[in-house]
């Protein structure tokens, strides 16, 4: 019987292609306004003005990032019928957070029937209150609008059943809680459409045309060395966050490209100071970074809401977590705060465990962890110590200790709560918001974007220009960081691992002005010393990490410049940002944003600008952190000061 | 109790060298009561003291799959493999080395594209369907924990052995197709795509379920679909 199958039919799926990289190699001949130096078509062969050979690509979206939120664009503006390359830093499907957060918490407003008002509620008291409320409301009603629930079962992923059989949280108006793979289903989607992907491939910079219109992306080749121009009529940029300058949980590909792309060219950034903490790994394991960062040990992760919240203990195995939760009231969002706060309590009395010398660790107590009840939504790190104890040979003790470590950065640029499109026309961001809420954000954000630069780059007849000269002064600096044999030379990995202890020391997870300042003054030292003599001790254009880390130092660097300027202008503390020089709360000086930008000579301005309130006025978001903080005692009390 | 760990490394740059060669470093060791040191926290250490080297890495947790190499023979997770004291390490066996310890795993990925559906969105949220809770848990849940880190395919004897990686799509990528045959909405195709990509090539030697850092029972589950396929008359006759 089995002849009666043939691989051909099976495999016809995947043939609808081929028709991406067709519309893109015809965008060539429409190309107006292309650079004379060369014929602009699709994996076409082009020398700089100084003789560097580069490949040259082009499709009506260039999508940058292969994380949860570039596959997502690629995959909206693919459904929406324009041609889209995807160039991603590191394997496609297991870069980013797409590699990092395989079954994920997702969280969606899609059962919402209020045009989005109630998801973006839910947002506006997510963790820091401040978020873009119009885009809250963008977001929710994107969700509503493509329900991507039911698209990610359809792709073959199956959300997370309870006891009960159904899918956790499906009755719920505003939010689902369930694990999924869809990132992986999701890129696979993309490779079996034919969708152009470029992966080990690293941005340098954006490019635009001689309006300021973006036009492309100039790019490396990690694994070859190649350089490569990828040229469209809207760019998409979803870089991620660079929280691999901190004590990250996520990926060492978040560096922070995208965010210096507009940086350098003087585009003001809100919510750098924020980081977004937790005590976690992401499932099925954990981790525990170390000082030096590469040197990751293995640990354990902690869930903030779920259940096991009284399994926090402090350096005297005393358990500090059993008072503040047992508030039969508290909601989900507040136990997140709560978590974090409680925790910064104990550091503050100098009851954190010493990890890796900042005292700021916890013991977890994972003392007949396999018995906890299977409610709420990650049942499989009651499995962690059998998992480990299978796969490493290694028994675990009762208490582990614990750091927590920054699941993302935030930072987003001014833009359109529509489209995402940002100051520069034809340049989509799709950075971190400032949530817990994450996987909602940039589900609705890549949605917003993938779907406006499909249908706008159809209204373009021709490709937007670029300047040989820039991709030639870019690609030098590339190559040259490469070759570089400065005297008294300074390996880029020690550079990198600088910029990182100056993080660390800044902005740990208690902060102080002095330690900021020591951030800030160490940070200039390196950019004025240190960038200079990089050397790379590998010379091979073959995968080559000490090029990488030489050619994200830059955007480390300014990324973290960026965070210690607009720290030190918030003085008051709440979770997740912790001052022990400004323990209290101060709700109504923190209901602002910080907008951080460079200018021409490095200098750096941070202004105030009022929040967008749309959705939940901001004398309601007032009376919220008031009564929150009276209720929960979200500051570090008068008797720690 | 010896100081050191001792990693003999197989390396190659193909633009460079004719051909591999091992090199032998010693890294002090660096363990704490409740962190192992994992062979990829020595390959960090190397990179950064000794010599620079080779390797892929992301989550630094299990969870990633880029780290997936051959140690002791036996392939392996760099990230959740404890060091005790001399070990050997190798690329990913199967794959062809872009440098040192990182191989190109394309091909063998090409196989879980291969296994996937077109996006075919389900009606609506609301018919999402209940699946007993249990089942998720012990079924689901492990291979939807797939890092598609390919331990499975360096150690699979009809991949390996038998070369038939064009005819047989691969353990993992059959856990897909497990996975949607069992999902509620399959019509059946999955079964008959598992038995048009090399379904009854498998032997059912277990290799892949020993391996799995995920611990997916992969030969379990393939052998589900060979009894799916058995009582829907779609065994080939040419199979034993």
């Amino acid at each position: 019987m089995g002849q009666e199958f043939s691989r051909r039919n099976f495999l016809k799926g995947g043939f609808a292609l081929g028709l991406g990289a067709a519309t893109a190699a015809a965008f060539g001949s429409l190309s107006g306004c292309s650079p004379k130096t060369e014929g602009a078509k699709a994996n076409s062969v082009a020398l700089t003005p100084s003789g560097i050979s580069y490949s040259l690509h082009s499709a009506d979206v260039i999508v940058v990032g292969g994380g949860m939120a570039g596959l997502n664009a690629t995959q909206q503006a693919s459904d929406a019928g324009a041609s889209v390359i995807l160039v991603d830093k590191g394997p496609v499907g297991h870069s980013g957070n797409s590699g990092v957060l395989w079954g994920q918490t997702y969280v969606t407003a899609e059962s919402t029937t209020d045009d989005g008002v109630s998801g973006a509620q839910f947002l506006a008291i997510d963790v820091m209150g401040i978020l873009d409320q119009d885009q809250a409301r963008e977001v929710s009603r994107a969700q509503i609008e493509a329900q991507p629930r039911r698209v990610i079962e359809g792709a073959g992923n199956m959300f997370q059943r309870g006891d009960d059989g159904q899918v956790l949280g499906l009755g719920q108006p505003t939010v689902t809680v369930t694990h999924n793979t869809l990132y992986k289903q999701q890129a696979q989607l993309l490779v079996k459409r034919g969708i152009p992907v470029f992966d080990n491939t690293m941005m340098l910079d954006i490019m635009l045309d001689d309006e300021g219109n973006a036009s492309g992306i100039i790019a490396i080749n990690l694994d070859d060395g190649s350089a490569h121009v990828f040229r469209g009529k809207k760019v998409i940029l979803c870089t991620g966050g660079y929280h691999w300058v901190s004590r990250s949980a996520g990926s060492p590909e978040s560096t922070g490209e995208g965010h210096l792309a507009l940086l350098k060219r003087g585009y003001a950034f809100k919510d750098m100071e924020f980081p977004q903490y937790d005590f976690s790994g992401i499932r099925p394991f954990g981790y525990r970074p170390d000082k030096e960062k590469d040197q990751v040990e293995i640990g354990v992760e902690l869930i903030a809401n779920g259940e096991i919240h009284h399994r926090m203990y402090n350096k005297d195995k005393q358990q500090f977590t059993k008072a503040f939760f047992s508030d039969p009231n508290l909601q989900s969002i507040v136990a997140f705060q709560g978590t974090l706060i409680t925790a910064a309590k104990e550091f503050f009395q100098g009851n954190g465990t010493p990890g890796d010398g900042s005292n700021n660790g916890i013991y977890f107590n994972i003392e007949n962890i396999e018995s906890e009840p299977n409610t709420q939504s990650y049942p499989t790190y009651k499995g962690v110590r059998k998992y480990v104890a299978r796969n490493m040979n290694y028994q675990w003790p009762d208490f582990l200790e614990n750091i927590p470590s920054e699941y993302s950065s935030c930072g987003v640029p001014k833009q359109d709560p529509k489209t995402c499109e940002s100051e520069i026309p034809g340049l989509y961001t799709v950075f971190v918001a400032l949530s817990a809420m994450s996987s909602m954000w940039n589900w609705g954000q890549s949605y917003l974007a993938g779907k406006d630069a499909a249908s706008k780059a159809k209204t373009l007849d021709y490709l937007p220009s670029y300047k040989p000269e820039e991709v030639d002064e870019i690609l030098s600096k590339a190559y040259g960081l490469l070759e570089a044999n400065p005297a008294d030379g300074i390996r880029s990995l020690e550079v990198y691992r600088s910029i990182q202890r100056a993080f660390y020391r800044g902005q740990d997870y208690m902060k102080n002005e002095d330690a900021m300042k020591e951030m800030l003054t160490e940070l200039e030292r390196i950019q004025k010393e240190d960038l200079p003599k990089m050397f790379c001790q590998d010379k091979s254009r073959n995968f080559n990490r000490d090029w990488k880390q030489a050619m994200e130092a830059e955007s480390m660097l300014i990324c973290s410049l960026a965070t210690v300027h607009a720290a030190l202008e918030r003085k008051e503390s709440r979770s997740p940002f912790f001052r022990t020089d400004y323990p209290k709360m101060d709700n109504k000086n923190y209901l602002c944003y910080l907008w951080t930008s460079m200018g021409k000579n490095g200098e750096w301005k941070v202004e105030k600008g009022d929040i967008v309130d749309s959705v939940l006025p901001r004398e309601e978001l007032l009376k919220i952190l008031d009564d929150t903080e009276d209720k929960y005692d979200i500051s570090i009390p008068n008797e720690y000061i | 109790m010896r100081n050191s760990y001792i990693l003999h490394i197989e390396r190659y740059n193909p633009t460079i060298d004719s051909e591999p060669y091992m090199t032998t470093f010693k890294v002090p060791k660096k363990e704490s009561a409740t962190a192992p040191m994992t062979a990829l926290m020595a390959l960090h250490y190397i990179n950064r003291f000794l010599e620079p080297i080779a390797y892929e890495y992301n989550c630094r947790r299990g969870s990633c799959g880029c780290c997936a190499m051959m140690i002791d023979g036996m392939p392996q997770l760099a990230c959740y493999y404890k060091l005790t004291h001399e070990h050997t390490l190798k690329p990913l066996t199967g794959c062809s080395v872009v440098r040192d310890l990182v191989v190109n795993r394309k091909p063998m990925r090409d196989k879980f594209v291969l296994s996937s559906d077109t996006l075919n969105p389900i009606g609506s949220s609301s018919i999402l369907k209940p699946i007993s809770g249990e089942f998720w848990r012990d079924t689901i849940a492990p291979i939807n924990a797939c890092r598609e880190c390919l331990c499975c395919y360096a150690t699979c004897p009809v991949i390996q052995v038998h070369k038939k990686l064009d005819s047989f799509i691969g353990p993992g990528a059959f856990q897909q197709l497990y996975l949607r045959s069992i999902n509620g909405m399959d019509d059946g195709s999955s079964v008959e795509k598992a038995v048009v990509e090399g379904l009854f090539e498998c032997n059912q030697c277990g290799m892949c379920t020993l391996v799995c850092p995920a611990r997916i029972d992969c030969t379990r589950h393939i052998r589900t679909l060979m009894e799916m396929a058995v009582s829907a008359g779609l065994k080939p006759a040419s199979s034993k």
